[in-house]
């Protein structure tokens, strides 16, 4: 199922009248079967969204689409979505068995005859909505009339009082009115044709609804089985439990059925919420922050197991996290968020390689990408008013930019490299060390490069070292990137 | 305004680094356990002048014959087992099992003669049947209204403080006060509300209190009816309204902090799976709320098998009057064993062994109901 978020926008409203917006007008597509990354720091409306195509928030604008389907105004019971929590929230009083199995228990068939009993619920409905019309037509028509003979008494009172704005003014209600008579009448038998049509059809669901109980009868003398498969409104304990097993192994808890949620481990209860998101096949798959509860090693292994489970079961999946190599790590696509804007929509590799805009950058990647102050002058790019790019040439208005640098893009070299470091401490790392310092001259901005560890020698006791990059960003001050 | 400067942390070091602390001298320590013992001397005192004692007393009492407050060991009943043989006044015990054994000088007055003249009391049995009735009927429907009030007061926004200020009144009002609102609501004169309804609703006029044939009622249209005399089952409407309004308040108050602890994402989770509002409130808030419930029906079930002001108010026509000519109709247990220490009594307040034998029997009924509650919550209370 596909998923798409048109203009969304969600404003809360304090306690003092002052009004947050979490969402501001978001858009994006969700390609069916896709896992989608939100991520964000706290507070940048990522949960707000993930709650709104949940249902549980009701937008203040835009439209939620599952498929060919407006679901915006539909309530969470009736969007076939299933949701994990942060903290799971898992029924504490019910076994992990009847946690599986409670959106089992709410599945409702229409019975032995359902499909004849909605066709004549929806022939009765269209007959009271076309009656309704009808009525509405008629009186938009009468509404007219009145209006436009009101009109022609005035307009007669204004041509005697000779005044021509009066006058013209009646003529425009009169125009008006009559347009709207017009097209209330030629709606009118429209609409009564379509009446004739629905009792037709009324007549005809009934009938239908007649033969199947008098078919449904014959069945139940024939054949008692089918007559109690087919007539049956809830799903039976057998068919629960095989599902409830079947999720359960997919999840690999099936030897926890039996337990409550308490005797479980976080990463089990996790298990557990995710399997009961899936009992009733949704045809979304939302799930909130739901590795933040577990320890290291947990969610390394639960962050596979969610993806593979994904993939498995093919339903289209929003995750919502702040942790940025979660989100590469699992999602096809990430949205980034930042105050309730998107920054950018890409392929996890794109968007750490090609940064929309600074804060884009500064979030993904850890370590952070180091930025530091450089400037545009008359088409050139200059760091510390020395030429960093001979390459390019970048537009004619003079001004100063932030030139960005991820800390495993710096080679080093021995002399007259385009950034001079000056070095702080020198952090090994095993595998890496880490140079922590400076770009001369600029000791606000403190920057972190990762060399491998067999240049070691090379940068041991030194207090200034030279490098080049590999790959660079260059952002507007306001933090656009510079393309 | 001129903003207020913060000091640095490091100056704030700075200057208390050289100030003397407060002087760590030895003090004489108590264990813990005394300073607890010490903290719950002054309750503890209260509690055995006030409790433990009239307990242990009512217990001796009970199994005493004719037990006096005047004789060699004061007011303490365990004297009374041992009295001068040649009290007069002291015959032996009839039908006791243990009695008249003799010691020395001395004899035991001791049996289950008390208990004897309490269960072959038919005002006695009566007055259990009474409670009884009530409690079985005021018990679950107190429980059921209090608990849907609290739902719906939780899930409304506007106006909720105020709602809940209104639910909350009876339980600051006194509740002789709210019998006689309710004795008045229920009366044939012009504040009977309920008749005034019934009437308007096309009904005749019914009786609730009164115990004597013909009291006028006043129609709408002016004609005088005469209500023939209040039946048991109209006083017993009156009786059992009286006291799941007066009980209210405090269950409302108990439901509603339990469901503030039911944490919203159950429900959000629930109707994510597809339940409906009952659904959820059946399968999720109940279960949730099952260690309210519990307290809530065991303090129910023993407040109302002691019920006595909440009959005694709607009539309000004394401290001995239960409805009906008898004065005994809806006489509750604690109501009888009143009435067996008042001078209106057989026993003219001489015999107190026969109240407390009442009394413990109360107590062994109140004991047993919550034993088995505790029994059957077991299954359904989820902690």
């Amino acid at each position: 199922m596909e998923v798409r978020i048109e203009n969304l926008t969600k404003t809360f409203i304090g306690r003092k009248g002052v009004e947050t917006t979490a969402v501001n007008h978001m858009n994006f597509t969700i390609p069916d079967g896709k896992l989608v990354g939100l991520l964000g720091p706290s507070g940048c409306g990522k949960s707000t969204t993930l709650y709104m195509i949940a249902g549980l928030h009701k937008p203040t604008d835009g439209h939620i689409w599952f498929g060919d389907e407006d679901v915006t105004n539909l309530p969470p019971e009736n969007r076939g979505i299933g949701l994990v929590f942060q903290n799971y929230a898992l029924y504490p009083h019910l076994s992990v068995r009847q946690n599986i199995q409670f959106p089992l228990d709410n599945v409702r068939f229409a019975g032995a005859f359902g499909e004849e009993k909605n066709a004549v619920a929806d022939a009765k409905h269209d007959i009271k909505v076309t009656k309704h019309d009808i009525d509405e037509s008629k009186k938009a028509v009468k509404q007219a009339e009145a209006a436009i003979a009101k009109a022609k008494v005035k307009k007669e009172h204004f041509e005697k009082a000779e005044d021509a704005v009066g006058v013209e003014e009646c003529e425009e209600i009169i125009k008006r009115s009559e347009s709207l008579k017009k097209s209330a009448v030629e709606r009118l038998p429209k609409l009564e044709a379509h009446l004739v049509d629905a009792e037709k059809k009324l007549e005809e669901a009934v009938q239908n609804l007649e033969k199947a109980k008098v078919a449904f009868e014959e069945l139940k003398v024939k054949d008692p089985e089918a007559a109690k498969e087919k007539g049956k409104t809830k799903l039976s304990k057998a068919d629960k439990d095989a599902i409830a097993y079947e999720m359960a192994r997919i999840v690999d808890i099936d030897q926890y059925l039996d337990r409550k949620p308490k005797e479980l481990s976080g990463g089990q209860q996790q298990r557990v919420a995710i399997a009961r998101a899936l009992a009733k096949k949704p045809k979304v798959l939302l799930l909130d922050e739901p590795l933040s509860n577990l320890d290291a090693r947990l969610r390394l292994q639960t962050r596979e197991e969610i993806k593979r489970i994904q993939r498995e079961t093919g339903i289209t999946t929003v995750f919502v996290t702040h942790d940025q190599e979660e989100a590469m790590s699992i999602s096809d696509t990430i949205v980034v968020m930042k105050l309730g804007v998107v920054q950018q929509i890409d392929e996890p590799q794109k968007v750490y390689e090609e940064p929309a805009n600074l804060f884009v950058a500064k979030f993904l990647g850890s370590p952070a990408i180091n930025v530091f102050d450089g400037e545009i002058k008359g088409g050139k790019l200059l760091l510390n008013g020395k030429v960093f790019d001979t390459d390019k040439v970048y537009g004619k208005v003079d001004r100063k930019v932030k030139i960005a640098v991820r800390p495993e893009s710096f080679t080093l070299v021995k002399k007259g490299g385009s950034i001079p470091v000056t070095v702080k401490q020198v952090e090994n790392i095993g595998r890496d060390i880490n140079v922590v310092g400076h770009v001369e001259d600029q000791p606000e901005n403190h920057l972190k490069v990762i060399i491998p560890s067999e240049l070691r020698e090379e940068v041991l006791g030194k207090e200034k070292l030279s490098f080049n990059p590999k790959r660079f960003y260059v952002f507007e001050e306001e933090g656009d990137r510079v393309k | 305004m001129a903003e207020k400067t913060l000091k640095l942390p490091s100056e704030v070091y700075a200057e208390i680094k050289d100030k003397p602390l407060i002087g760590k001298r030895r003090r004489v320590q108590l264990p813990q356990w005394a300073v607890a013992w010490l903290v719950l001397l002054p309750a503890l005192v209260f509690l055995a002048l006030f409790m433990f004692y009239p307990i242990i007393n009512c217990f001796f009492m009970a199994f005493i014959r004719d037990f006096q407050y005047v004789d060699s060991g004061g007011t303490f009943a365990l004297s009374n087992f041992f009295r001068a043989f040649s009290d007069p006044c002291l015959q032996p015990f009839e039908g006791a099992i243990h009695c008249t054994k003799r010691l020395g000088k001395y004899f035991m007055a001791f049996g289950f003669n008390n208990f004897q003249t309490v269960l072959s009391n038919g005002l006695f049995l009566q007055s259990i049947l009474n409670t009884a009735i009530l409690v079985i009927v005021e018990v679950p429907l107190t429980i059921i209204i209090s608990l849907l009030i609290a739902t719906f007061l939780n899930n409304i926004k506007a106006l909720k403080g105020l709602y809940q200020t209104i639910f909350f009144l009876p339980y600051v009002t006194n509740s002789i006060a709210l019998g006689l609102v309710f004795s008045i609501l229920f009366s044939n004169t012009s504040g009977g509300i309920m008749n005034y309804i019934i009437t308007r609703l096309g009904g005749q006029p019914v009786n609730f209190l009164g115990d004597i044939a013909g009291l006028p009622y006043k129609m709408a249209d002016g004609t005088i009816v005469e209500l023939p005399a209040a039946s048991k089952f109209n006083q017993g409407i009156v009786i059992v309204v009286n006291s799941v309004w007066n009980g209210l308040a405090f269950k409302i108050l108990v439901f509603m902090a339990g469901l503030a602890t039911i944490d919203k994402q159950y429900t959000d989770a629930a109707r994510i799976d597809g339940a409906k509002s009952f659904t959820i409130w059946r399968r999720i808030t109940l279960p949730l709320l099952s260690p309210q419930i519990l307290y809530i029906t065991i303090t129910s079930f023993i407040g109302a098998f002691k019920m006595y002001t909440g009959v005694i108010s709607v009539y309000g026509q004394g401290a001995y009057y239960f409805g009906g000519i008898n004065k005994t109709d809806w006489m509750p247990v604690v109501g009888w064993i009143y009435l067996q220490m008042s001078n209106e009594s057989q026993y003219k307040g001489i015999n107190l062994g026969v109240p407390a034998a009442g009394s413990l029997v109360l107590l062994a009924i109140i004991m047993l109901i919550t034993a088995v509650q505790f029994g059957v919550s077991k299954k359904r209370v989820h902690y």
